[in-house]
C-alpha cells in the first residue's frame, strides 16, 4: 500500500468522524461594503452543487431547443404567414419571416471545473524521477540521504512534488514541478538542535551592535555563497533579526531569475540558511549553483 | 483558504461553510490525537470555529490559515488537558472511544482506531500535520519545536505501522 493511499483513507476516515455541522452560526457584515445589501441578504443560500446542475439543466435545454430549431423547418405558423402574404413583391417579408423564427445561439456546454482531488498523476514524471532530481540538485547520494519523504502536493495553481530529507547535517526541502521535473525551488538549513527543555533558562542579554558582522559583510558573505557579483544582484537587502536567541542578518537578492535568501549569524558569519528560487515569471532556471557545504 | 477567511469577514456564510468542510477532519482529527476523546475533541473544534467566527483576520499574525488553526486547536487542547489534570484522573469509563461511533464504516474506524492506538502521540502528531493539516516536514518541525530529522523519522515509523496494520 503506498503512502497515498493511506494518506487518503486517513483523510477520509477523519473527515467523516468529524462532525458534519459546524454548530457555529457565522456573523453577517455588518458595515455595507457592497451595493444592494438587502436584496444580498435575502438571496437565498443555495448548495453549490444545486447551482451548478440548475445550469447545466439550462444549458441542456438550449442545446436541445436551438438544435431543433436548426433544422429546416416545416410550415410553421410564421411561414405559412408569409406564404399567404405578397411574397412576390415584397422582398423584405422573406427577410422579415426569417429573422422573425426565433433563433438561439446554443451556448457552449459549461466545463464543470475538475476537482482539485483529481490528479492526472499519468502526466507527470513521478516520485522517483522527483527524488532523483532533489538528490542532485542537493549533491547528495541516495544513501546520505535520511527520511527522505516526497508528496504531490499543489502550490500556487501549479502540481509540485515537495522532497524534504537530512544529509550530512542539513536539512533540504524541494519543490520539483510534477510535469517538467525542473527544480522550483531549493531549501537548505543547517540541522537545528533538539529543543531546550523547559527548565532551560534563556540566555539573557543582546548582542550588541558592535559585535555583530555588520550588514555589509553579511551581504557579501551571501553574495559570495551565492557565487554572486555585487553589481549583478537586484534588490539586494540585509535585514538584522533576533532568531531563537540568536542575532542573524536575513539577506535576499535576485539574479538571473532566481530569488536568493540567506540567514548568516551576526556574530560569526555562519551562513545557517540557504534558499533559492526560481523567479515564477522566469522559466531560466541556473543550475550552477553551489549547494555544497561552506566549511 | 485566505480568500475563504476574506469573505467570511465580509459576512459570507457559504464562505464559512467552505471553510469548515475544507479544515474539520484536520482540527478535529489533531484535537482527537491529543485529547483521545470524541466529545471532547467536539467541543474544542466548535471552540475553534467560534474564535475563528469571532476576528477571521487573526490568522494573518500567526501565517497561514491552517497553521493558525491547528495552533489554536493545541493551545485549547492544553488547556483542556491541564484542566483535567487539576480535577483528577477522568474515569475511563466515561471516556467515549473515538472510533466507537457506529456512524462511521468499518474501514474508517479501523484507519481511526490504528492511527490512535498504533501509533505514539508524537507520531501521530506528524502524520495528521503533514497528511491532514498539509504541512511540510520542516513546518512541523518547527511547529513541534523538534529537528527535521526527528520529524521525518517519526512520520515514516508511523506510515511503516500504519500499512502494517491497513494493508
Amino acid at each position: 500500500m503506498r503512502n497515498r493511499d493511506i494518506h487518503k483513507k486517513l483523510r477520509q476516515a477523519f473527515d467523516h468522524a468529524a462532525p458534519q455541522t459546524s454548530g457555529v452560526t457565522p456573523p453577517v457584515a455588518r458595515a455595507a461594503v457592497v451595493r444592494d445589501e438587502a436584496p444580498k441578504a435575502a438571496r437565498p443560500t443555495l448548495p453549490r452543487w444545486a447551482l451548478v446542475s440548475a445550469a447545466a439543466v439550462v444549458v441542456l435545454f438550449c442545446v436541445f431547443v436551438g438544435a431543433h430549431l436548426m433544422r429546416e423547418p416545416e410550415n410553421t405558423p410564421l411561414q405559412a404567414a408569409a406564404k399567404v402574404g405578397d411574397s412576390e413583391t415584397d422582398p423584405t417579408a422573406a427577410v422579415v419571416t426569417a429573422t422573425a423564427s426565433p433563433i438561439i445561439t446554443p451556448e457552449p456546454a459549461i466545463v464543470v471545473a475538475v476537482s482539485s482531488s483529481a490528479t492526472p498523476e499519468l502526466a507527470f514524471v513521478g516520485e522517483d524521477r522527483a527524488r532523483a532530481v532533489a538528490l542532485e540538485q542537493a549533491g547528495a547520494a541516495a544513501e546520505q540521504a535520511e527520511h527522505l519523504a516526497v508528496r504531490l502536493d499543489r502550490e500556487d495553481g501549479r502540481w509540485v512534488y515537495e522532497v524534504e530529507f537530512v544529509a550530512e547535517g542539513y536539512e533540504y526541502d524541494l519543490e520539483i514541478d510534477a510535469e517538467t521535473g525542473k527544480v522550483l525551488k531549493a531549501e537548505k538549513e543547517k540541522q537545528r538542535e533538539k529543543k531546550a527543555s523547559s527548565t532551560d533558562k534563556a540566555t539573557p542579554g543582546q548582542t550588541a551592535a558592535s559585535d555583530t558582522i555588520g550588514a555589509q559583510e553579511a551581504k557579501r558573505i551571501a553574495l559570495e555563497k551565492a557565487g554572486v557579483a555585487a553589481g549583478d544582484a537586484d534588490g539586494l537587502k540585509a535585514e538584522r533579526e533576533k532568531e531563537k536567541g540568536r542575532t542573524v542578518y536575513e539577506v535576499e537578492f535576485r539574479e538571473n531569475g532566481i530569488e536568493y535568501e540567506y540567514k548568516i549569524d551576526a556574530e560569526t558569519g555562519e551562513v545557517l540558511s540557504e534558499e533559492k528560487e526560481r523567479d515564477r515569471d522566469n522559466d531560466r532556471y541556473d543550475h550552477d549553483d553551489d549547494d555544497e557545504d561552506d566549511d | 483558504m485566505a480568500d475563504c477567511l476574506g469573505r467570511m469577514a465580509a459576512g459570507e456564510a457559504e464562505a464559512f461553510e467552505e471553510i469548515y468542510r475544507g479544515t474539520r477532519g484536520a482540527v478535529y482529527g489533531f484535537a482527537l490525537s491529543l485529547l483521545k476523546n470524541a466529545h471532547d475533541a467536539e467541543d474544542v473544534a466548535q471552540e475553534v470555529y467560534l474564535r475563528l467566527c469571532a476576528d477571521p483576520k487573526r490568522y494573518r499574525e500567526e501565517g497561514k490559515p491552517m497553521a493558525y488553526l491547528l495552533r489554536l486547536t493545541r493551545n485549547l487542547c492544553y488547556d483542556r488537558l491541564r484542566a483535567r489534570q487539576l480535577r483528577g484522573t477522568e474515569p475511563l469509563l466515561e471516556q467515549a472511544a473515538p472510533w466507537a461511533d457506529p456512524a462511521l464504516s468499518q474501514e474508517d474506524r479501523l484507519v481511526i482506531r490504528s492511527c490512535l492506538e498504533e501509533l505514539r502521540e508524537e507520531e501521530q502528531r506528524a502524520v495528521l500535520l503533514h497528511v491532514l493539516g498539509g504541512f511540510r516536514f520542516r513546518e512541523i518541525a518547527a511547529f513541534e519545536g523538534e529537528p527535521l530529522s526527528t520529524v521525518l523519522s517519526r512520520y515514516h515509523r508511523a506510515m511503516k505501522k500504519l500499512r502494517k496494520v491497513l494493508s
